[in-house]
Parts: C-alpha cells; sequence; structure tokens
C-alpha cells in the first residue's frame, strides 16, 4: 500500500484514516491542530490563520481560515467519518515579526492559541501535546498510526510531541 | 492589462534594485525577467522550493499612495557572502544572528535594495509611496511569506511581482529574491498613474 502524503496549507484541512501523514508548512502565527481518535484510526489536520470568524468582513469567506468555524467543521468531518473519543495536539502561535506588522495583528499567534484552547476546553477534547509560542516558524506533521506530531523550526532541531 | 503594466514596474524598478545593489557591492548584478501571476493566499507558503529553507528575509509593509509589501529573501550561504562583501571577515559561518553586526549590514543590503525599487516606482508613476518599519527574520522562508498573507485575508486574489538578482562572476550562485505585494487599491493606483502618463 502506498503511505498518503497529505499537505496543506493556510485555510485548507484534509483527514486520513489508518495509515499516512499530515503536512503544514507556513506555520508562523497561524496554529495547526490535529484532531484524532487513536481507536478508530482518524486523524484530522487543519490549518488556521485567525481566531474568530466574526472579524470576516466579508459574507463568503473560507471557514477553514478561522478558529472557530474551522474546529467545528473538522470535528464534524471527524465524527461523520466514525471518531468518537477525540483528542487534540496543537503547534503554532509564534509571534515573528517584532515591527513590521499592521496592529490589529500584532499579537495574533497567541490569539490564535487562545481561541483554539477554548474552543476545545468548550467541546470537552484534551489537548494531549503541543507547540505554541515562541518567535520561530514551524513545520508539522502528524503522522499515523503513531499519532505523533513532528514540529520543525528553523534551528533544524525536531521535536516529538 | 494589468500584468503587462506590473511587469513593466517590476521592470524597471528592479533595475534600480540591482543597480544599487552592484553600487553597494561593487560587482556586476543580474536580473532575471521579472514573473508577474496572480495568486490566492493559500498559494504563499508553498511557492518556490527554497522558502522551505531557512532564508534570512527583510520585509517592509509599503505605504503612502500604493500600499503592499515588500521582500528581499536571499539564502543563508547568500546572506553570509553578502554580508562579508560589505564587511570583510566578520562572518564565517552561517550564524548571522549572533552577530549584531552582520545582521544589520544584511538588513541594511535589504533597506537599499526595497529602498530603490519603492523610489523607482515613485519617480516612475509621480506617486509617493514609502517603505514603512523594515525588519529581518532568519526563519523558515514559507513561514515569513505566511506572515504576509494577514494583509490580503479580505481579498481574492493578488499579484505577486518577483524578480531574481544575481551576482556575476561567482562561482557558486549567489541569488536574491525581491517580492512585492501590491494591495488590490495599489494596483489600479499604479494603473491609473502610468495610463494618465501614456495618453
Amino acid at each position: 500500500m502506498i503511505e498518503q502524503r497529505e499537505t496543506i496549507s493556510i485555510g485548507e484541512w484534509k483527514v486520513l484514516s489508518h495509515t499516512g501523514t499530515l503536512r503544514t508548512c507556513g506555520l508562523g502565527s497561524c496554529v495547526c491542530v490535529v484532531l484524532y481518535d487513536d481507536t478508530h484510526m482518524h486523524a484530522g489536520m487543519v490549518h488556521i490563520m485567525l481566531p474568530d470568524s466574526k472579524q470576516a468582513r466579508k459574507t463568503a469567506f473560507n471557514p477553514w481560515r478561522y478558529a472557530d468555524t474551522a474546529l467545528t467543521l473538522l470535528h464534524r468531518e471527524l465524527v461523520n467519518q466514525g471518531a468518537g473519543n477525540l483528542q487534540a495536539k496543537i503547534a503554532g502561535g509564534a509571534q515573528m515579526f517584532r515591527h513590521a506588522m499592521r496592529q490589529e495583528y500584532m499579537q495574533i499567534g497567541r490569539r490564535n492559541v487562545e481561541a483554539v484552547t477554548q474552543w476545545l476546553e468548550n467541546a470537552y477534547i484534551p489537548v494531549v501535546a503541543k507547540d505554541v509560542g515562541g518567535a520561530c516558524g514551524r513545520t508539522v506533521e502528524f503522522t499515523l498510526p503513531t499519532f505523533v506530531m513532528h514540529v520543525r523550526t528553523a534551528s533544524k532541531t525536531i521535536k516529538q510531541i | 492589462m494589468e500584468q503587462d503594466l506590473l511587469k513593466e514596474v517590476a521592470n524597471i524598478s528592479t533595475g534600480y534594485a540591482a543597480t544599487a545593489l552592484s553600487t553597494l557591492l561593487q560587482r556586476q548584478v543580474a536580473m532575471n525577467v521579472p514573473e508577474i501571476a496572480l495568486h490566492e493566499m493559500e498559494d504563499l507558503p508553498r511557492l518556490s522550493g527554497y522558502h522551505h529553507e531557512v532564508c534570512a528575509t527583510v520585509h517592509a509593509p509599503i505605504a503612502g499612495d500604493v500600499e503592499g509589501t515588500m521582500f528581499f529573501l536571499t539564502s543563508m550561504d547568500t546572506a553570509v557572502r553578502l554580508v562579508n562583501m560589505v564587511l570583510p571577515n566578520v562572518v564565517n559561518d552561517l550564524d548571522v544572528q549572533a552577530y549584531p553586526l552582520a545582521s544589520s549590514a544584511f538588513q541594511e543590503i535589504g533597506n537599499i535594495v526595497i529602498g530603490s525599487y519603492v523610489t523607482a516606482i515613485g519617480s516612475l508613476t509621480s506617486l509617493t509611496l514609502y517603505p514603512l518599519v523594515t525588519e529581518l527574520t532568519i526563519d523558515i522562508g514559507s513561514a515569513v511569506l505566511a506572515e504576509a498573507t494577514y494583509q490580503l485575508v479580505e481579498v481574492d486574489q493578488f499579484f505577486l511581482m518577483e524578480t531574481a538578482m544575481r551576482v556575476k562572476n561567482e562561482e557558486e550562485g549567489m541569488e536574491g529574491f525581491l517580492l512585492f505585494i501590491p494591495n488590490e487599491r495599489a494596483v489600479s493606483v499604479l494603473k491609473r498613474a502610468l495610463e494618465r502618463d501614456r495618453p
């Protein structure tokens, strides 16, 4: 069987079952959330950009960019596939720029992590592991069936969480 | 065609930037034909290959009549060699960040290149535009570019203007990339300014 490898970008998502790798890169202040069920062997990854869909100024927006709508949709997607006892691993939410960014986005990494954490708490989904905050960009891989998340940063160190 | 117009703008502006870099380095600098493409936000982190490596990036929000974001981006190897050309014997390894003098030298190179590009657009169009605070980031290129998408969250598509500059007569390639992402309004402002000059 060919191992499935899926790479997602900002505001994208992917669900995998049994075996394969989910990957996302370009994670700065964005947050990568993986929801998984290790009994039924399902996992879904989403790359979230902003904390709250109510901030979207347009009516036709991509719901996968915002923490609240993205997590609601990913949760539903996994439940539809037969996932039940969900757990979460999260990474990202750095602050890469100290100056050159519009004021409203300066603390966006921290706010993204808070929004995700709050949503998961409300949904009674435990956060099993996380690698968040700091000042460095991240590349994240999540592998089935081990359910291990590999987080790579510019310093070349790879964390397993 | 917006694309042709932007190509012309990029061509002239990168020419200025390459000349400034050449004067600074006392070496010949060549440039590629600018690439102008319409993209969606999701494309930014997965553009060209080098973005997945650690890069030295100077970036600046552009303000004035024409707003947008500019990046000057090189591989770490090129960054170290560039710094060595302007400040001989300051750094000899890849850890530019550990040497404040090297970091500020690289940032200054970025400032000069970005400044010349922006000034050229200004004189070409008689519009006022200038870089706001610039910032040096040494990190995964795709993550640095992704941070720029926050300026683009309300637009469906945007133009990415990209040109590669190359220091001539270097055995191993020494390349820097200039990226300009004008915001939505900026494109029509540029268009109007250029058409005004061309009855």
